[in-house]
């Protein structure tokens, strides 16, 4: 039969679909759907919720208002200051919990009761926030606050209560009641950062090390140049986790102050949570929340930039 | 023991996923018509083997009627879940619900200002059960006038619409609660310095109460640091202190609009005018002199404060004389704490040319049923907000655990009458509790059976006119509340001035109902 012209045959269906997705894409193609029902649905759903005011009573309609709820939020004199909290909120704990995080991972790494220190350090982290607002609302109570008690006795504190002072630290910082928070959020947090700078630091190569010690690296100078670069990328993941925690964090700010006093501990994430799940705003607050995502997304591409290590050709 | 059959597992399955989303419903054999002439037994048991979820704020009364469920489980032969959380949480929850239609809480808790005004179009009419035959009778029924003063309205009732989407449940209704032992004790001292006696009686206006607060924190006694706790905490807590002193000086309301039934629509407010400001201008001077986690405090925090001895004086809601009265965990028990009208309007605060009253608010919770049930649970639900708004079960669980009921023939009973006051009162033996370490006088062996009646006295006379203040009733309530005390927190924390402050609370609620 050589020599007869072969009609090629057409494409069953599931052959043209193989062509066209290659084999791990299909194989990953159920966790996409997946993936895109949860996060895609509600992402496009948001922002048209934020296009309109939404009804309140049973009959109405809701009203497509286009980019009202976004220039409103211009003139929304709790949002501004929202964003101006959450940024020093985060900025603050975030400073703060790598401090101390960093600090601690590098002065128990290695000790001779490690183990029992990581567990004794992670223990606030297993509290749930909600906890460690009652928690620290006995701590700060002014009646028998022991908290309160001591920062009152050594004199560290000035005013007569934590939670209710809205007056400003040093004149330009938020309130003494935002540092309250700001307090609970590093006890909670901070094991986290211990924990992850711990694990790094079991991977920081021995032979770097012993190399800096016999070049007669001091230590300062073995954690600036061999330590701290070597866990680069575990810093940055310990970040970005709490930066994400810190931007949608309203569990402890709703039982120690519920904003308060005078919206000095209103941050952003909590004034949506209010104007959502309070006033039942749903337009203003998936304007609101659509912004904050934006922000969100913002910001880690700013830490990756940040802490991104330049990859070094090898020599020769 | 048999083996459950594969058709029994499924039912039983299929049992327990409805009750995950509001209860199941058995319906009666019965028809309507053979139920209409069926004695009342008969009426309360149509929805035998039914079970419901009632959403409710943990509240003492909630928790009075949980421990006497099982007399609502014997009449009916239903089930039911009591879900308890912060009102802020059962009002997220509920919100949630209805607005999603979801009807996962057939029964729900219904304060009037934070749930009702936002969501009474989500609930049922209740006047279409009250004409259904198939119901049983309670005593009394449930129309206006068996309820205390207006309750019916405050709970039920919006915005001039005949329905009646709650019915009262309990209440919370703010008295002054004080140290009669501490007044006693420091009497001379008070009077030598601001020549009057150190009394508190139902004529003791918000200027003698700063007198007194200023008293105590000057003097700082060793057992008690502070004349008074406030709580100016952000939100209805808030809200609800500051309305005191402003209503107490001309009857100073923020809209001229029927209270009772609220306004969907309220126009400009009055904030900012001469009242407001010399209204905002005291309360900040009363903190000053108060408990200095009255700012933060709510009515817990406040209560903390008092029952810890740290503050000699607070208005408070009647449920906490339970807590007051209790020796195991107030040092104000025992007898040291007297109950009294909230204060009286100075008439040197008043410039509006009002009348100085006892300005007392309250907060009265309703009971709901969700207009998104299926119809059968609702007609179940109904059946349950019966039996818990029923004069029997308000009687039962006042007497037994404690609770504030809503009606009227409550307070006409002998035993509770006598509960008003402290010497005839019905008391209870306790395991003796010793008030101060060595001093066998102190030792406390009784408290009152039913605490909560030592506050009867005056709330019966503080929830009526003209001392009774209970709005505003507008559906954007709750984010009215946030403006408000927001800005009063800014004043009093030295932020903005009054004027300032009550202009900046003029211009955005002006703003929030679309006032230009």
């Amino acid at each position: 039969m050589t020599g007869e012209w072969q009609v090629p045959r057409k494409k069953t269906f599931f052959e043209r679909i193989q062509g066209a997705f290659p084999f791990h894409f299909r194989l990953m193609l159920p966790a996409i759907i997946v993936l895109a029902i949860i996060t895609l649905y509600p992402f496009f759903w948001m922002i048209w919720l934020s296009l309109h005011e939404t009804a309140m009573n049973p009959g109405e309609q809701d009203i497509f208002v286009g980019l009202a709820n976004y220039a409103n939020l211009l003139d929304d004199e709790v949002f501004l200051n929202g964003v101006k909290l959450l940024i020093w909120y985060f900025v603050i704990c975030l400073s703060v919990e790598m401090f101390l995080g960093v600090s601690i991972a590098l002065l128990i790494n290695g000790m001779k009761y490690e183990n029992l220190f990581v567990i004794l350090f992670l223990m606030p982290m297993m509290v749930a926030p909600i906890v460690v607002g009652y928690l620290y609302s006995y701590l700060y109570n002014v009646s028998f606050g022991w908290y309160f008690w001591f920062l009152k006795s050594i004199g560290f504190l000035q005013t007569d209560t934590i939670l209710a002072s809205a007056k400003p630290v040093l004149g330009f910082l938020p309130s003494v009641a935002f540092f309250g928070v700001v307090a609970a959020d590093v006890w909670n947090w901070t094991p986290l950062i211990i924990l992850i700078v711990l694990a790094g630091l079991k991977n920081v190569p021995q032979d770097q090390l012993e190399a800096a010690r016999m070049d007669g690296a001091g230590s300062w100078r073995t954690l600036w140049d061999v330590t701290l670069p070597n866990i680069r990328s575990v810093l940055l993941i310990a970040g970005i986790l709490r930066f994400m925690d810190n931007v949608r964090y309203i569990d402890t700010i709703y039982v120690l102050t519920k904003g308060g006093p005078a919206d000095s501990t209103k941050i952003l994430p909590f004034h949506l949570y209010n104007i959502s799940f309070r006033y039942f705003e749903f337009g203003r607050g998936a304007a609101v929340g659509f912004i904050l995502l934006l922000f969100i997304i913002f910001m880690a591409m700013f830490f990756v930039k940040v802490f991104k290590k330049k990859e070094v050709a090898p020599v020769g | 023991m048999g083996k459950i059959s594969r058709r029994e597992l499924l039912k039983g399955l299929g049992i327990g996923s409805l009750a995950l989303v509001g209860g199941h419903i058995v319906k009666s054999p019965l028809s309507p018509t053979q139920l209409a002439y069926a004695s009342d037994d008969v009426k309360w048991k149509q929805f035998k083997g039914s079970k419901l979820v009632f959403m409710s704020e943990d509240t003492p009364p909630t928790s009075a009627i949980k421990s006497k469920i099982k007399s609502f489980k014997d009449l009916t032969g239903m089930d039911i879940e009591i879900i308890q959380e912060h009102l802020d949480i059962v009002s997220e929850k509920v919100g949630i619900d209805v607005r999603g239609k979801k009807g996962a809480y057939p029964v729900y808790y219904s304060q009037d200002k934070p749930i009702g005004a936002p969501f009474h179009a989500h609930a049922e009419d209740l006047r279409k059960y009250e004409a259904d035959p198939t119901f049983p009778k309670v005593t009394d029924g449930v129309g206006s006038d068996v309820w205390l003063y207006r309750f019916l309205d405050v709970t039920g009732r919006f915005y001039g619409e005949p329905k009646i989407a709650a019915y009262p449940y309990d209440n919370a209704i703010c008295v002054m609660m004080y140290r009669k032992d501490l007044f006693e004790k420091y009497s001379k001292q008070f009077e030598s310095e601001y020549k009057k006696p150190l009394r508190y009686t139902e004529n003791t206006t918000w200027k003698d109460v700063l007198d007194i607060s200023k008293f105590f924190k000057k003097a700082n006694f060793p057992d008690v640091k502070y004349g008074l706790a406030l709580q100016g905490r952000e939100g209805w807590g808030g809200q609800l202190d500051f309305q005191r002193v402003c209503y107490a000086h001309g009857q100073w309301r923020e809209w001229d609009f029927d209270d009772w039934t609220g306004s969907r629509k309220p126009g400009p407010c009055k904030w900012g005018d001469e009242q407001s400001i010399v209204c905002l201008e005291k309360y900040k001077e009363l903190m000053q002199y108060s408990h200095p986690d009255s700012l933060t405090n709510d009515w817990s925090g406040a209560n903390t404060a008092y029952i810890t001895g740290l503050a000699a004086m607070v208005p408070n809601y009647g449920e906490f004389a339970a807590v007051v009265e209790d020796p195991k965990q107030s040092v104000a028990a025992g007898g040291r704490t007297a109950y009294e009208l909230c204060p009286k309007g100075d008439p040197s605060w008043i410039v509006n040319r009002g009348k100085a009253v006892n300005a007392t608010n309250y907060g009265i919770g309703g009971i709901a049923i969700n207009s998104y049930s299926k119809p059968e649970l609702k007609k179940a639900a109904y059946l349950f907000v019966l039996w818990a708004t029923s004069y029997e079960t308000m009687m039962m669980v006042l007497k037994d655990v404690g609770g504030t009921p809503d009606r009227k023939r409550v307070f006409e009973d002998p035993e509770v009458k006598k509960a008003f006051v402290r010497e005839t009162a019905p008391m209870k033996n306790i395991e003796p509790v010793e008030m101060e370490k060595g001093n066998p006088a102190s030792r406390v062996t009784k408290v009152p059976l039913m605490p909560n009646g030592l506050t009867y006295g005056p709330s019966l006379k503080g929830i009526l006119p003209p001392n009774v203040v209970v709005g505003p009733k507008i559906p954007k309530f709750n984010e009215y509340i946030q403006i408000l005390t927001s800005e009063v927190q800014k004043c009093v924390s030295g932020a903005k001035t009054a004027k300032e402050a009550c202009l900046a609370i003029k211009e955005k609620t002006d703003k929030l109902h679309g006032v230009k």
